[in-house]
């Protein structure tokens, strides 16, 4: 055979195998691109929902309240939804389509989490008043009541019977579950107490402690680091923990006020913000006003509201210098964190994860807490996190379990509770879904990396997840997506505040910089102030439409240096554990009596004092 | 003769496998760079509103001259912002105007916006505005020629470049 026959033969069989792999390869890729198109959607939208909470949050004076925050989550929901149905409108999905393909979303707070997605709502309809017909036409007014329009054989007296029911009763509905708390209980003797966990090492307990039915919340620290209280009429002047002495602090911020004459009721809004001090009180801002020497609130309409109760006065009275008002709510926190830590000490130093009793009755494995296996999970059948061992969760005199250190054993046997309590319920809500979801495809829990865990545990977060949407090649897209919240009033994290000079602070310096802790240029020797990191975000005033008006709390811009180029900074848990570190120029930084470990164990400790707990209310 | 239909034979697949197959494999290379290309810029035209609170005629021309220089090929730039309804309690007697993700939206159409825009030269969004931009190519492409051209599988009205970015306005608008 000639040589050109045989290329012929031989291009006649390479070239279909050829043709047929890259057209297999090129719907790969197509896959492969449509997974990534939808990760990026998934992303967004869940970023959306989270710029949604943070912006409904900053501007909401009441976020804090149960109620008001299950508006603001719901509304994220809904941001979320807007936003994935605007990023799959050009694929042909509506937003009632893609419900069909999130079995859950979960929203992290402080203490606790919400799980959003179908569900069957036992509130039944079986009272037949539901059902009537008020018109008179003989059919049922409504087929929302559950009774079928159409039907008039078993009307009786006006109203439908059971019977007539052309559904069951009980709906399946989308909406926020209950809220579940980070909680596990233990059990050793005749203690039998549950503990709530939150994302940092505030905790509170309940139930049966030595004999005594107890309800106590509180931070837990070591008690032996707090000394040298100095107490004057209620007002903490000043307290010493581990080395960092910590002193009353003038705390102020702008404000843009609505006046309203009192003699006309017309109301005009101040031309530009004024300077107040403030101290914080049950979680609110109460503010002087040096023009009246009175105190007030900034209400949700703008306005001062002068306050007349007379605890509160009392207050702020007691904390009112000559030039405006001291805050000592990081005193008040240590004082107590101490009273608290030295009971928790006292009655629970003996508990182990050995005590832990899960709510099926199963004693806890004495090695840590039990985390059920995902289905996708083939690494490894060892599902023990938080290996504490025989620790003593909550004796924290000793240096090697500092509640507030992360890698201590407390923090660890925390995080172990925490993720043991969003898989097992995770895990149940979204094979839920899969009963009562129109698709056929089976939802389950998809593998969470440890890095997203990470996340999870140490922030407000929220995690959606979408799957069973068809990707082509007999695939169908299962991810979830993480995206955390770092301004909100849930929670204040290490790194969630800016420090400023204390002098520029006070005198109101044009033109003065707010630095991240962790700057390296800043000068260890000034003294400095820290102030929440939702204070440095744009607040609005909204009168009307197209009449609205914006401030800043606090007027420092940002510094340029220490924001953009973070991984430059100082790490913050050195700065608060007093550390001496090398830093990459080759000095020793000492934080042990810096200036800006005060400013920032000042600051975390009065932010924490002042943000708003659910359970603070059970503490007896 | 044998000979001659071999040499024929050959010389046409010799063609092709020289020719069209390289030529297929690079046309689809720079539709995929095109695509990369108008998604980046897409982002960026979307993000800058996003963060801006308003869309100017400037930006608009010059988001779409940037992605007919890059690729030269034509595009069909569909805007679909979803505007906050200013009124929501017509609705429901709950809804807060200012509370993101509680009220209602309605849409507009890239008409309504190139409208807006010849009149006024900028659209102002509020804080809460979704704000969603597809972008399609009109022409055919090198590409879908030749797959034309061998396959007949590609129907009239398929696109190759296509990209898309939507997101919530975070920002009033000045105006």
């Amino acid at each position: 055979m000639k040589l050109q026959n045989m290329a012929i033969i031989f291009i006649i069989i390479i070239l279909p195998i050829s043709i047929a792999l890259s057209t297999y390869v090129d719907s790969q890729a197509k896959t492969i691109n449509m997974q990534t198109s939808y990760d990026t959607m998934l992303y967004s939208s869940t970023y959306d929902a989270v710029r949604a909470f943070q912006l409904n949050t900053v501007n909401n004076r009441y976020s804090s309240v149960s109620d008001s925050k299950i508006r603001d989550i719901e509304a994220a929901i809904s941001s979320f939804y807007n936003s994935l149905a605007a990023g799959f409108g050009s694929m042909g999905y509506d937003e009632s389509t893609l419900r069909n393909y999130v079995p859950a979303m979960v929203y992290t707070l402080y203490d606790g989490y919400y799980i959003y997605g179908k569900f069957k709502n036992t509130y039944s309809v079986s009272n037949v008043n539901d059902g009537k017909d008020t018109d008179g036409d003989g059919k049922g007014d409504t087929a929302v009541d559950g009774v079928d329009p159409g039907k008039t054989s078993m009307l009786q007296d006006g109203y439908w019977t059971s019977e007539d029911y052309f559904v069951e009763p009980d709906q399946y509905q989308y909406g926020l579950k209950p809220y579940i708390y980070y909680s596990i209980r233990y059990v050793k003797g005749s203690d039998d107490f549950v503990v709530n966990y939150t994302l940092d090492n505030y905790i509170t307990i309940i139930g049966t402690v030595d004999g005594d039915y107890v309800t106590k919340s509180g931070y837990l620290i070591n008690p032996n680091l707090v000394s040298g209280m100095v107490e004057n009429n209620g007002v903490i002047e000043q307290i010493i923990y581990d080395g960092v002495n910590i002193e009353r602090e003038r705390l102020n911020e702008d404000l843009l006020i609505l006046n309203e004459d009192p003699a006309t009721g017309d109301e005009t809004i101040s031309s530009r913000p004024e300077n107040f001090t403030y101290v914080e009180y049950n979680g609110k801002k109460i503010y002087y006003d040096s023009s009246t020497d009175q105190f007030f609130r900034y209400s949700d309409n703008y306005k001062k509201m002068y306050i007349n109760d007379y605890a509160t006065n009392n207050y702020a009275r007691a904390r009112l210098r000559s030039d405006g008002l001291w805050s000592d709510s990081a005193g008040q926190f240590y004082k107590e964190a101490l009273d608290f830590s030295s009971w928790v000490n006292a009655h629970l130093s003996d508990i182990t994860v050995a005590d832990v009793v899960y709510d099926d009755g199963t004693q806890a494995n004495p090695n840590g807490i039990v985390i059920p296996k995902l289905a996708e999970d083939e690494s490894t059948d060892n599902t023990l996190i938080a290996t504490t061992g025989t620790a003593c969760i909550f004796d924290t005199t000793s240096l090697e379990n500092n509640p507030t250190d992360r890698s201590s054993n407390f923090n660890e046997h925390r995080m172990g509770v925490i993720r043991r309590s969003i898989t097992t319920n995770l895990i149940s809500a979204i094979a839920n879904f899969s009963q009562v979801s129109t698709e056929s495809y089976e939802f389950v829990l998809p593998l969470i990396s440890e890095e997203d865990w990470d996340k999870v545990l140490n922030n407000i977060c929220v995690i959606t997840f979408l799957q069973g949407i068809p990707v082509g090649n007999y695939k169908f897209y299962n991810n979830y997506s993480i995206v955390t919240n770092d301004k909100n009033k849930e929670f204040v994290a290490d790194d969630s505040i800016y420090i400023e000079e204390a002098e520029a602070d006070r005198n109101k310096v044009p033109g003065s910089e707010h630095h991240n802790p962790g700057d390296r240029s800043l000068d260890q020797t000034k003294e400095y102030i820290a102030y929440s990191n939702i204070d440095y975000i744009r607040q609005n005033v909204y009168l009307s439409n197209e009449n609205y008006y914006y401030f800043y709390p606090k007027t420092s811009t940002a510094c340029y240096n220490c924001i953009v180029s973070i991984p430059y900074n100082y790490d913050i848990q050195d700065i608060i554990n007093g550390n001496t570190i090398q830093d990459v120029d080759g000095r020793q930084i000492d934080f042990s009596n810096s200036n800006i470990r005060k400013a920032v164990v000042t600051g975390l400790a009065r932010c924490r004092y002042s943000l708003y707990k659910s359970n603070e209310i059970l503490n007896t | 003769m044998d000979d001659t239909l071999g040499i024929i034979i050959a010389i046409g697949l010799v063609a092709i496998l020289m020719f069209v197959f390289p030529l297929m494999a690079t046309a689809e290379r720079t539709d995929d760079i095109s695509q990369l290309a108008v998604q980046t810029e897409t982002t960026k035209f979307v993000d800058k509103v996003r963060t801006t609170g308003q869309l100017t005629l400037e930006d608009y021309d010059k988001f779409y001259s940037t992605i007919v220089d890059e690729t030269s090929d034509s595009f069909d730039i569909e805007m679909t912002p979803q505007i906050l309804d200013e009124n929501p309690g017509v609705k429901t007697t709950q809804a807060e105007i200012t509370k993101i993700g509680e009220n209602f939206y309605y849409t507009e159409y890239t008409t309504q916006v190139l409208e807006e825009l010849n009149e006024n030269n900028k659209k102002v969004f509020k804080e809460g505005d979704i704000f969603a931009v597809t972008v399609r190519n009109t022409n055919k492409t090198i590409a879908q020629l030749l797959k034309n051209f061998f396959y007949r599988i590609s129907g009239d009205d398929t696109y190759q470049i296509a990209a898309q970015h939507s997101g919530i306005v975070t920002v009033n608008g000045s105006r």
